[in-house]
């Protein structure tokens, strides 16, 4: 007896790690980063991620997106990871790793632009956890809020409060740093 | 704040996000993980994965054969005349229909570009101890391959000596594989060559060819049609043999020695595929396909080990899939070759 066109996929009722990966695999790293940023430290939690999401896929419910579920292990490990201390041994990394380096072709702009990125990352870094782990599953991931709310464990109308008062903190932060925030029309 | 100011911010917001460069997840996390979770057995034996690895260990089930609805299918079948060389500049496989006849003279393989490496006996998560095959693949081209390009064999050589006494199709990576990526690729192996405990005691060898038909100028491997003819050739399910994610048919048909000679079956491989046209041959991505010895595996049957000029037998073929895939919509063929179908060195 044969079966057919079996793969390397462990099981094919079993969880398809290799795709979680290759689907989500950035976003998890990126997740992770937010929270220490420390890109290596990230990629150790996403390890960690993965092989937890592979271990406990039979608590998987269903309710979720394997994304939003992914996230949430992401966020609860992270958070696990900060408690305990351990990234403060490391050095962080300095400023938004993952910024696009895309320079527009007029010098003027490359500055403007470059000036501008840099200050919304400052701001957004300077914003306490609370505010910008909300900000990230909801800006860098397009989640919704309801989903935000999923990975989070947390109400929905907490997400929105949170990104309205995430809003604020940056607006202000951005003001202060002098007119390279908001148009002051 | 104005409302001018609220979707400035907002827009600002989004824009910062949204140029972030993707993030890498890097080959060496990713084989890490997958590495590390086919070395955990334990936790994983919890995941649905025990359902499907019930339809291996409860396989006396399946022997339960017995007679049931036949399918319409397809004979594939040749004619008397002797097998010739392929011929340098056509293709490998030399079909010409008539009066519903295929003849087929052998099909040109080319290797992958797939160096296949650290071929060893391991246990996938979900399955039994040292059942499985691991390997470690790396895409040496500068193109991606995705997993219809190519299709591998995995075969089995006695630790005692000898050559191939087991050989099954396998798939590339799903996920597929980018220039330069290494990537651990693992396989459970169903049938008789495993013990009753499943574990695996021979030695296996893998390799990966082009999933498309070469010109004898460029194949690397040539299998050879064995002067076999093959009549009569039914799909037939099997009772109980089907379960939640599974399924099995028996694939019976007439084999003819058209030669001269006595064809001793033992030096003979079938190749079955189910494909969706039919003219399809199993290189086709859609196909099913499946090699097997040309030997009894099923309790219960036998068949000649050996063929007289003339002599017909009739065999049977077990072959085991998805529940989804549609064995009775498609068309079935059987081709017969020349062993060996796998490289000698």
């Amino acid at each position: 007896m044969r079966h057919a066109r079996r793969n390397d996929t462990p099981a094919e009722d079993a969880p398809p790690l290799a795709e979680w990966m290759e689907l989500y695999g950035g976003d998890v790293i990126r997740l992770a980063y937010s929270y220490v940023h420390n890109f290596h430290k990230a990629e150790d939690i996403a390890q960690d991620v993965f092989l937890r999401a592979w271990q406990h896929y039979g608590d998987f419910q269903g309710h979720s997106s394997i994304k939003t579920w992914l996230l949430s292990i992401t966020a609860n490990r992270a958070r696990d990871v900060l408690r305990s201390g351990a990234e403060r041994r490391e050095l962080a990394d300095e400023g938004e790793a993952f910024a696009r380096q895309v320079e527009p072709s007029d010098p003027a702009d490359v500055v403007a632009d470059k000036l501008a990125r840099d200050a919304v990352w400052r701001a957004i870094r300077a914003l306490p956890e609370t505010y910008r782990e909300v900000m990230e599953l909801y800006y860098g991931n397009d989640l919704t809020t309801h989903e935000v709310a999923e990975v989070l464990g947390i109400r929905d109308q907490t997400v929105r409060t949170r990104l309205h008062r995430g809003r604020q903190l940056l607006e202000r932060a951005l003001a202060e740093q002098g007119g390279i925030g908001v148009d002051q029309a | 704040m104005t409302k001018r100011d609220d979707d400035d911010l907002e827009a600002r917001i989004r824009s910062a996000y949204r140029e972030r460069t993707p993030v890498p997840f890097r080959d060496e996390i990713r084989t890490r993980v997958l590495r590390e979770a086919a070395s955990t057995t334990g936790a994983s034996r919890t995941l649905r994965a025990s359902a499907r690895q019930r339809r291996f260990v409860s396989s006396a089930v399946l022997w339960l054969a017995g007679v049931a609805v036949a399918a319409v299918c397809l004979v594939v079948a040749w004619p008397k005349t002797p097998l010739g060389p392929i011929s340098g500049t056509n293709t490998a496989m030399q079909s010409a229909r008539a009066h519903g006849q295929t003849v087929v003279q052998g099909y040109g393989l080319t290797y992958a570009p797939i160096e296949v490496s650290d071929v060893r006996i391991g246990t996938l998560p979900g399955e039994p101890a040292n059942s499985c095959v691991l390997a470690e693949l790396r895409n040496t081209s500068k193109q991606t391959l995705v997993e219809p390009d190519v299709m591998g064999i995995l075969w089995f050589t006695p630790r005692s000596g000898g050559g191939e006494n087991w050989l099954t199709f396998v798939n590339a990576p799903a996920q597929g594989l980018k220039p330069g990526q290494t990537v651990t690729w693992g396989f459970h192996p169903s049938g008789p060559h495993a013990q009753s405990s499943q574990a695996l005691s021979e030695i296996p060898h893998l390799r990966f060819f082009y999933s498309r038909e070469a010109s004898a100028e460029w194949a690397n491997l040539v299998w050879k049609q064995a002067p076999i003819r093959v009549e009569d050739v039914q799909v037939l399910p099997v009772p109980g043999g089907a379960g939640a994610t599974w399924q099995s048919v028996d694939v019976y048909a007439t084999l003819v020695n058209r030669s001269s000679r006595t064809v001793d079956l033992a030096d003979e491989r079938a190749v079955i595929w189910f494909s969706q046209g039919a003219s399809d041959t199993f290189f086709d991505p859609s196909a099913v396909r499946f090699l097997f010895h040309v030997t009894p595996e099923l309790p219960g049957v036998s068949w000649p080990t050996v063929l007289k000029p003339g002599q017909r037998a009739r065999v049977d073929f077990r072959v085991l899939s998805t529940r989804s895939t549609d064995f009775f919509s498609r068309v079935c063929h059987v081709a017969v070759l020349d062993a060996p179908l796998v490289p000698e060195n």
